[in-house]
């Protein structure tokens, strides 16, 4: 098989992995080799669908012993499979970094044979490239739940971040989707990413050159809409993992219909407006200091998909408007329309003199949709409204303008 | 009162200085425009290696390196005005104090939205920069960027590949990076002389290959792509190229 055939098989089968982050890693160029981490991350390209890429995002093989309902590389599927030679990708990171063309490298694969004969082939593309190719670029790759626990450890000596994806927000749902996959392997490994990262961070305050340990800490994935799951239960066990293991994040990846399993027919489309609200309020819970239980309520799990969760946590919160000159930080944060930036900047200006809205227009800080919530040296520009239900109504995202035909129009 | 100089950095800060005791009566700082001006009195400024050093040392001494380097993306800001507005913003922090950054005025406003502008397009350049590799193993890349973001471009490559020989030109300029073992230069060209390495448009293919499949086609959303990577970047990029 062609080189070029390899690589159009296994990107098809790797495409389906959100991440592609390149931050968190400043790995340093000593004047040798080839590469260096950038703290912000670079996205090198964006592909039709919108989504950057800034790693070259592939497998190492799609033959897989698993049989995941969901997954496109499962074991009864019916599709071409191929795998690459430690060489070929190491070849491919180098050449294709060179020109620019990616950030680093993003490696996964299909388990083959065992959990750590596979590890053992990433950890050698790994190896290969930080020791013979001299190469410090980014380097992202996913650890096989199930692997023993030193692989785990060696492979995250190597590369710049790690992540073993969850799957599913319970281990009921992933016994049912993934029979092969199981909480008892996945929890431990990240458990254990978890603590070499805190344990390594404590050894460099003594000793400066203790070896690096995924300097961009670990990531993990969850499916949506795939279990018949509601959202609430996706963001607590996301808050979980925040909480337990550290992490620097949770991705969240609508599932595309790929599977013509009886388990699956449910889904007719991938959930993209789902995944978009509840990635805002996965930010709310990492920038905005929200936890799960505060965005969704037992009674009401599901988003509401006109609203977005902020806007829906300030409504149904709603007391008086807040004065910007006054409010804490925390207050700040918490209005709709106004981010962390806009609260940093209004917090600096204030110093200066009380903020009119002229001001926050200066400062390029929107006021569309925090203005029923705010006065600004004492004015109120919002909507007068007299229940939750009326400011309910005035601020809900109109659904994008449907173009009617011809046959629709009545006359 | 106009202050011309000569479009360098040195000039740039020479006139800061030259001008900054009566600031308030200047009209624009800049470089010769071939315009008459029958109105303006005209002030050559002739680019002094001791009073830009003086006031490069008074900027990092007294605002820190911070601002210094925003000055200078500022200097590359392709905008109207820019060398005046620094100069008014460097002499206003000075009598106010560094919390002039963070009010709202209109100059300190315009200050921090070029150097906006100038940092987001670099960075920007970082990623979409493509490396076509030429005979002789070195690599070329073009670019043709609004704002000059040639020196903070060439940095970022001078740091992430010590020991590659590489050119990274600006084509709408005609100035380009020159980096050759370990040590670089800038120089201007007429005309760029190259023919591609053996190899070369394999790896071309491969990247293609790859930049196709990563879409997933029930995501398609070409608006998004576009608004993420304007089309201005994409004429220099291999995988949009024929």
């Amino acid at each position: 098989m062609e080189l070029i055939d390899k690589i159009a098989i296994l990107t098809d089968a790797a495409k389906y992995d959100v991440s592609c982050s390149s931050s968190g890693s400043d790995r340093k160029n000593h004047k040798k080799g080839l590469g260096n981490g950038h703290m912000a991350g670079i996205c090198h390209s964006w592909s039709e669908d919108g989504r950057c890429i800034s790693l070259l995002k592939i497998l190492f093989t799609n033959y897989c012993i698993y049989n995941c309902k969901y997954c496109v590389n499962a074991r009864e599927n019916d599709v071409v499979r191929a795998c690459f030679t430690v060489e070929e990708i190491v070849e491919l990171t180098m050449n294709f970094y060179r020109r620019n063309y990616i950030e680093g490298l993003f490696l996964s694969s299909g388990i083959i044979q065992n959990a750590d004969y596979t590890m053992e082939k990433l950890i050698a593309v790994a190896k290969t490239l930080r020791l013979e190719r001299g190469f410090h670029g980014y380097i992202h790759m996913k650890a096989i739940p199930g692997a023993d626990e030193r692989l785990i450890e060696e492979l995250g000596h190597w590369v710049d971040r790690m992540s073993i994806n969850i799957e599913l927000p319970t281990g009921k749902t992933l016994a049912l989707l993934a029979p092969d996959k199981n909480y008892t392997h996945i929890l431990p490994a990240m458990e254990k990413v978890a603590q070499t990262i805190s344990c390594r961070g404590e050894e460099r305050k003594k000793f400066k050159a203790t070896p690096s340990f995924v300097p961009a800490g670990q990531t993990t994935q969850m499916i949506i809409g795939a279990a018949r799951e509601d959202d609430l239960m996706i963001l607590s066990r996301a808050q979980k993992l925040y909480d337990d293991y550290v992490m620097k994040r949770v991705y969240y990846s609508a599932y595309v219909p790929v599977s013509n399993s009886d388990l699956l027919q449910h889904v007719k489309a991938a959930p993209l407006l789902r995944e978009h609200r509840i990635y805002q309020a996965d930010f709310l819970m990492r920038f905005y200091g929200f936890r799960a239980e505060d965005i969704l309520e037992q009674s009401n799990p599901y988003f509401d998909e006109e609203v977005d969760p902020k806007m829906n946590w300030a409504i149904e919160h709603y007391q008086k408007p807040l004065e910007i000159n006054c409010a804490t930080k925390e207050e700040l944060l918490r209005i709709p329309g106004i981010g962390p930036r806009g609260v940093q900047k209004i917090i600096q200006a204030r110093r200066f003199h009380p903020l009119c809205y002229d001001d926050l227009k200066k400062l390029h800080i929107s006021t569309k949709r925090a203005m029923h919530f705010i006065t600004v040296r004492g004015e109120y520009r919002g909507l007068s409204f007299d229940s939750k239900e009326a400011l309910r109504d005035a601020v809900k995202e109109k659904p994008a303008a449907k173009q009617m035909s011809m046959w629709e129009m009545k006359v | 009162m106009n202050y011309i100089y000569d479009g360098s950095w040195e000039g740039f800060l020479t006139a800061i200085f030259d001008a900054y005791p009566h600031l308030d009566s200047v009209e624009a700082i800049q470089v010769p425009d071939n315009q008459l001006s029958i109105i303006a009195q005209e002030i050559q400024v002739q680019s002094d290696e001791d009073k830009a050093r003086r006031v490069a040392k008074w900027i990092c001494q007294t605002f820190g390196k911070d601002v210094y380097q925003d000055v200078q993306c500022v200097f590359y800001s392709c905008r109207k005005k820019k060398e005046l507005v620094a100069a008014r913003v460097l002499k206003k922090m000075y009598q106010q104090g560094k919390s002039y950054l963070y009010s709202t005025d209109a100059d300190v406003l315009f200050f921090h939205e070029a150097v906006k502008n100038v940092k987001n397009e670099a960075h920007t350049y970082l990623g979409v920069l493509r490396f076509e590799e030429m005979d002789g193993g070195v690599l070329l890349g073009k670019m043709s960027p609004k704002n000059h973001v040639l020196p903070l471009v060439a940095q970022h490559f001078r740091r992430r590949m010590p020991q590659e020989q590489f050119i990274v030109a600006d084509v709408q300029r005609k100035i380009a990076y020159v980096h050759q073992k370990g040590k670089g230069n800038v120089f201007m060209y007429e005309e760029l002389f190259s023919r591609q390495a053996q190899g070369e448009e394999e790896y071309q293919q491969l990247w293609k290959t790859f930049y196709h499949h990563v879409s997933i086609p029930q995501r398609f959303n070409p608006k998004l792509q576009q608004s993420n990577l304007p089309k201005k970047y994409w004429k220099h990029m291999t995988e949009f190229s024929r």
